[in-house]
């Protein structure tokens, strides 16, 4: 019987096929993670820049 | 709007169809029809998400609210790119393997029959109210800006719309949104270099960036946490990527898109090309609304931008008061603006300072004048809430952008307006098929049979969002209420694909119960709090997964369910 509360990612989510870069998933995933931070970064500058001149 | 702008803008709208339903020629076979055969490229799936989501108002309400409320809009996005990761990972080889049309059709896989009719049933009310609106909202602004009849204008776009969507299918709508998608991106960069060509003299784009940023119109970060503040980093953040899993992972309009791919590879590059540009495309055109902003720190706007508006205040008395002291406080701006960029060359810092202080004043004078005459206009109509930031952009460019522009951007509007249309009637006709009419109705037809009642069931959506626009100005609030509404129904939505995929244990009537459960629960916060809307998004997906698992303690899985 399953636990009743268990999370496990389930096995149709895994596919063989890898990306046609960075080798495999994972690293891609992080490679767009790793751009939203520096969007959210850059924009967290932007704003602080115009904030911190004027004040 | 000049003969060229009639020329470019009817050039425009009628070649991109065209040219969608030469490429997606030969859609003979339901699997072709609703799911392109599953033959698209990424690039192509890419696009035609991004063009599904992004409606007329997406471009004439986003420009202007970074006009009137500056950039932290861009914040709403900011969990788009952590959805897009979840669902490459999950949903997409999920949905691909199990080989369904809809994503609906896995529910019953995986819950039963009821969980399944009830997801369709709550997609089909939320979706089929959404397209009219799409189709309603830029007409509205077009007969306000150019005096078209609006009824006129959703039925010509609607017709061409529904055309190419019966005929072609989900091929001649993908291939549609690519082009769209290009001429919009094509129109955004054309607008950002006219807008900044169009500055006076002495101000270069340097200089209006400095004094868009210095009244706080660039301000796309807010990292105060604020449970009733919509726009935050936190948000965005945490809600958005609710929202986003919400939109992108259930909503049939959305999975169809990527459902078409050649591979579960080519899918999730689909959407990860997503996750990469719709962001920087957001502040790019809440960029191009500052901009204006800056220009009319040189060039007087009216009062009000909605002309209708407008003239509806000039007879009354107060508006001799509210346009004078709107004249004088914009002229106090442009000479505290001038000030301010003359002392920035300056390097001054203590009249840097002073011209800094002097121009958020009147920045803030001119903010009251304006709120005074939208006052004055609210009295007059006797309720409050008017708002006017879908007419800023518009306004500016039929009032100042070159000859051939004006066609152009026109144009852009509204194919936006036509591949969000054209996705939502797609999909509206998929689910009706397959859940509906397949699975309750007839499910011996052949293939033939069901690519015929496809067409149909497009062509009557079509009929339905044409009609539905008709009537749409006559609505009011109740506009507001259907586009409010459909937000309430992604997190069950969520909540129960949610279940479906992480947690084995819980099943059918659980899973059932548990949607109900997360939408009472969305409804209690709505009427009894003052969460911001984006909250919505975690609670209600929250809520479900939590009563999925407490219901599936009080119905066990037992028979057929606990064999699955």
């Amino acid at each position: 019987m399953a636990k009743p509360f268990s999370f496990k990612l389930p096995e149709e989510a895994h596919d063989p096929e890898p990306p046609p870069f960075l080798g495999t998933w994972n690293v891609v995933y992080a490679a767009v993670l790793g751009w939203l931070l520096v969007l959210i970064l850059v924009f967290a500058a932007f704003t602080r820049y115009f904030s911190r001149f004027y004040l | 709007m000049t003969l060229i702008d009639w020329i470019v803008m009817i050039v425009t709208i009628i070649a991109i169809p065209s040219f969608g339903l030469w490429k997606g020629r030969g859609s003979n076979t339901t699997s072709h029809y609703l799911l392109a055969g599953k033959s698209m490229p990424w690039y192509a799936m890419g696009l035609s998400i991004m063009a599904t989501q992004a409606s007329a108002i997406t471009f004439i309400a986003t420009t202007g609210q970074a006009y009137v409320d500056g950039m932290r809009f861009v914040q709403f996005y900011l969990g788009l790119p952590i959805a897009m990761v979840i669902l490459a990972a999950t949903a997409v080889p999920i949905f691909h393997r199990s080989g369904v049309y809809t994503a609906y059709e896995y529910l019953e896989r995986r819950f039963d029959a009821k969980t399944r009719a009830l997801a369709s049933l709550v997609f089909l009310v939320q979706r089929g109210a959404g397209v009219g609106i799409a189709l309603y909202a830029p007409a509205i602004v077009m007969s306000v800006i150019f005096g078209w009849n609006d009824q006129v204008t959703t039925l010509i776009i609607g017709t061409l719309c529904v055309l190419y969507t019966t005929m072609g299918g989900i091929p001649a709508v993908t291939w549609t949104d690519v082009l769209q998608m290009s001429i919009i991106f094509a129109g955004l960069i054309l607008a950002l270099f006219t807008v900044v060509a169009l500055m006076p003299r002495g101000v270069s784009f340097t200089d209006a960036v400095y004094l868009a940023g210095a009244v706080g119109k660039l301000n796309a970060i807010d990292t105060h946490f604020d449970m009733n503040n919509r726009y935050n980093l936190w948000s965005g953040l945490l809600g958005g990527t609710f929202l986003m899993l919400g939109y992108f992972g259930c909503d049939q309009s959305q999975v169809q898109r990527y459902l078409s791919g050649k591979s579960v590879a080519e899918s999730r590059l689909g959407l990860l090309f997503n996750a990469v540009a719709k962001v920087p495309m957001q502040f790019f055109i809440l960029f191009v609304g500052a901009m204006v902003f800056v220009f009319y720190l040189f060039a007087q706007p009216p009062v009000l931008f909605e002309t209708t508006a407008m003239k509806a205040i000039q007879g009354q008395p107060g508006f001799t008061e509210v346009q004078t002291h709107f004249d004088q406080a914009w002229k106090s701006r442009e000479q505290a603006a001038e000030a301010l960029n003359a002392a920035r060359k300056l390097d001054d810092k203590a009249a840097l300072a002073a011209s800094v202080q002097s121009y958020r004043a009147a920045q803030r004078e001119i903010d009251g004048a304006r709120k005074d005459g939208i006052k004055l206009y609210e009295k007059t109509q006797g309720h409050p809430g008017f708002n006017d930031t879908n007419y800023v952009f518009l306004t500016f460019v039929t009032k100042y952008f070159p000859v051939g522009v004006i066609g152009l951007v026109i144009a852009v509007i509204l194919n936006a307006a036509m591949s969000a249309c054209s996705g939502e009637l797609n999909s509206l006709a998929t689910v009706s098929v397959m859940d509906i009419y397949k699975r309750f109705i007839q499910d011996a037809g052949t293939d033939t049979h069901y690519l015929l009642v496809s067409r149909i069931c497009t062509a009557l959506w079509g009929v339905w969002a044409v009609v539905f626009a008709q009537f749409a100005k006559n609505l009011g609030s109740l506009v507001e209420a259907v586009n409010l509404v459909g937000s309430y129904f992604y997190p069950v939505l969520l909540g129960v694909f949610t279940l479906g995929f992480f947690f084995k244990r819980v099943k059918g009537s659980a899973a059932f119960w548990a949607m109900l459960t997360g939408e009472a629960a969305i409804i209690a916060c709505a009427v009894f709090t003052n969460v911001a809307f984006l909250w919505y998004n975690v609670i209600g997906a929250v809520v479900v997964v939590l009563a999925g698992l407490l219901f599936s303690v009080i119905f066990p899985p037992t028979g057929y369910n606990q064999q699955q």
